[in-house]
């Protein structure tokens, strides 16, 4: 009877420790999570890198709907750690993110004072002195909104980098729609998967407009042609992660990309903010996979309203001459910093070396 | 989610019919008292454990044992019961939240002369889940560093043990365990249940008394 008990008292204590181990960040390193409530959300702020640095970068995601801890997945921002603080953070609704946020808090202007508070919080509790933020995809639109909507808040930052960034959702989707139609054009004329592509070209017929609703059947095209990842051979550093609920990360793409806007509408019809760009005078760097055929670079043939989303940025930002950079990443699509992350870390090092 | 609704509903339709004649039947009280650890997986890549607990206390509302004659005459009681249990629990997911839970499952509890039972749970609840790292709250421009902050949820859940009551053979020892899964499923998360499998493995204490 009492060998019963204590097997199952055993087998009890072994499933109650058994849950993820804590990567030891190592010497002159920290990695640790906080929580940052506002507006009534508690927005996951992960702070790691090194410790004795009052450098710090924001990493803001894409999707929307996505998370910045899977950034660390990549050698493009995880090498930033030994020399800076990286500041992961997730929006409101998304990654990470837990809660229940009303319908009318999924905006661009509310992000934007969610983005704040995150700067404040990286200024204030995290101590960083000089402080540089970064938009990928989504989040590129994120911070370009952040930037122009108060000028103020560029005061706040010594740097602005962007990164294959969804400043002009409808043109930028735009031109992917075009970018996927050419590839099916040209796969059909080399008859590979012809019927397949035929379908595709069914479906952009179907849809003149990428919006929320069609947003993952243009995925799925669009991955077939690695036009969101065009170099998939890449080192992934491993990453300890908090015991995230897997059901809800994955949901929330869907949640917030279908409910957030700006000025009341879906971002999918209504964010360009190409006339706002002449107020960044931030220092800025432009970082852009050459192959994104999500949010293309450069024009597309066959795209009538010409959008080339770097080419656009370059000419219209009002940054000074001599701080605005570009480097486009010839092997990569819509996400360089993990599929050529070393020379996306060197690149980024140096930019921030020079503003910090 | 509707047929776990559905089954707590027959079970309680099946006490209001049988129950008055049952309640006859019966001729000790008997209160289960349950501890368990149980672990809530995440079926991500890797498949990720968090480990918890729970206590619940088992009220019979019913018993309607099957009577079975051997040959020698002995007689063989299978005990078909119905239990309400009032719960209390909580698992911890590192850096993310713990979850208090407290709430009452229906249980329907199958013991044979072995002392083997099995039983099928349904149940509801409040969950209170309190964010697992250090939270500033962000107010006119300062931050504040607040503790037990979270958010409310409310959960329902269901659940299959399998486990051995040793006082059915012998009332001297008053002890059983139980191993079993389920799911419980909380809300709102975006306006939308998030869903939790999960494991225990518990120990019984079981409290008989005659009823005059």
């Amino acid at each position: 009877m009492r060998k019963w008990i204590f097997n199952i008292l055993m087998l009890a204590s072994v499933i109650v420790t058994a849950c993820s181990k804590y990567e030891d960040p190592g010497a002159g390193q920290v990695d640790q999570q906080y929580f940052v409530k506002t507006d009534g959300i508690a927005l996951p702020v992960r702070v790691a890198g090194k410790e004795s640095s009052d450098v710090a970068i924001i990493m803001t995601h894409g999707g929307p709907g996505g998370s910045s801890q899977s950034f660390r997945l990549t050698s493009g921002i995880r090498n930033l750690e030994p020399n800076f603080k990286v500041i992961y953070w997730d929006q409101r609704g998304s990654g990470m993110t837990q809660g229940n946020p009303s319908k009318d808090q999924i905006t661009i202007e509310q992000y934007a004072k969610d983005l704040d508070a995150v700067v404040e919080f990286t200024r204030q509790v995290i101590g960083a002195k000089s402080i540089f933020l970064l938009g990928h995809s989504w989040g590129g639109g994120l911070t370009a909104y952040y930037l122009t909507e108060d000028v103020s808040r560029q005061a706040k930052l010594k740097g602005y980098i962007i990164v294959c960034g969804a400043y002009n959702v409808p043109g930028g989707l735009g031109a992917s729609r075009q970018w996927v139609i050419n590839g099916a054009n040209a796969s059909i004329l080399l008859n590979k998967d012809a019927d397949y592509w035929r379908k595709a070209l069914q479906f952009y017929n179907s849809n003149p407009q990428v919006i929320a609703d069609n947003f993952v059947d243009h995925a799925t095209y669009l991955n077939k042609l690695k036009g969101a990842v065009y170099n998939s051979n890449f080192e992934r550093p491993k990453s300890y992660f908090p015991a995230f609920e897997t059901v809800a990360f994955l949901n929330n793409p869907f949640f917030v990309g279908h409910n957030i806007t700006v000025k009341g509408e879906s971002i999918y019809t209504a964010l360009d903010l190409s006339a706002e760009l002449n107020k960044i005078k931030l220092p800025t760097f432009v970082m852009w996979g050459e192959r994104d055929g999500l949010l293309p670079p450069h024009k597309v043939p066959g795209h009538a309203a010409g959008t080339a989303l770097a080419d656009d940025f370059l000419r219209l930002a009002g940054v000074p001459e001599g701080d605005l950079y570009y480097m486009g990443y010839a092997n990569s699509a819509h996400e360089p910093m993990a599929e050529e992350g070393p020379k996306f870390a060197v690149d980024l090092t140096n930019f921030m070396n020079k503003y910090k | 989610m509707y047929k776990q609704l559905q089954l707590a509903l027959l079970l309680g339709w099946a006490f209001l019919v049988t129950g008055p004649e049952l309640s006859a039947q019966t001729e000790q009280s008997k209160l289960p008292i349950q501890v368990s650890a149980i672990t809530d997986l995440d079926l991500g890549d890797p498949i990720s454990f968090s480990p918890g607990m729970m206590v619940d206390a088992g009220i019979r509302l019913m018993n309607k044992p099957k009577i079975k004659n051997k040959i020698n005459s002995v007689q063989s009681v299978r005990d078909r019961e119905i239990y309400l249990k009032p719960f209390v629990g909580f698992y911890k997911r590192e850096d993310y939240h713990t979850a208090l839970m407290l709430g009452s499952d229906i249980t329907y509890r199958a013991t044979y002369p072995s002392g083997i039972f099995w039983d099928m749970n349904v149940g509801a609840g409040y969950m209170h889940l309190f964010y697992n790292a250090p939270v500033y709250v962000y107010d006119n421009g300062s931050f504040t560093q607040k503790k037990f902050q979270g958010y409310a949820n409310v959960v329902v859940k269901g659940a299959i043990n399998l486990g051995v009551d040793l006082s059915k053979k012998n009332e001297n020892i008053p002890l059983g365990f139980y191993v079993g899964g389920g799911m419980f499923f909380r809300y709102p998360n975006n306006d939308y249940w998030v869903k939790h499998p999960y494991l225990q493995l518990g120990l019984m204490y079981v409290i008989k008394k005659d009823k005059k």
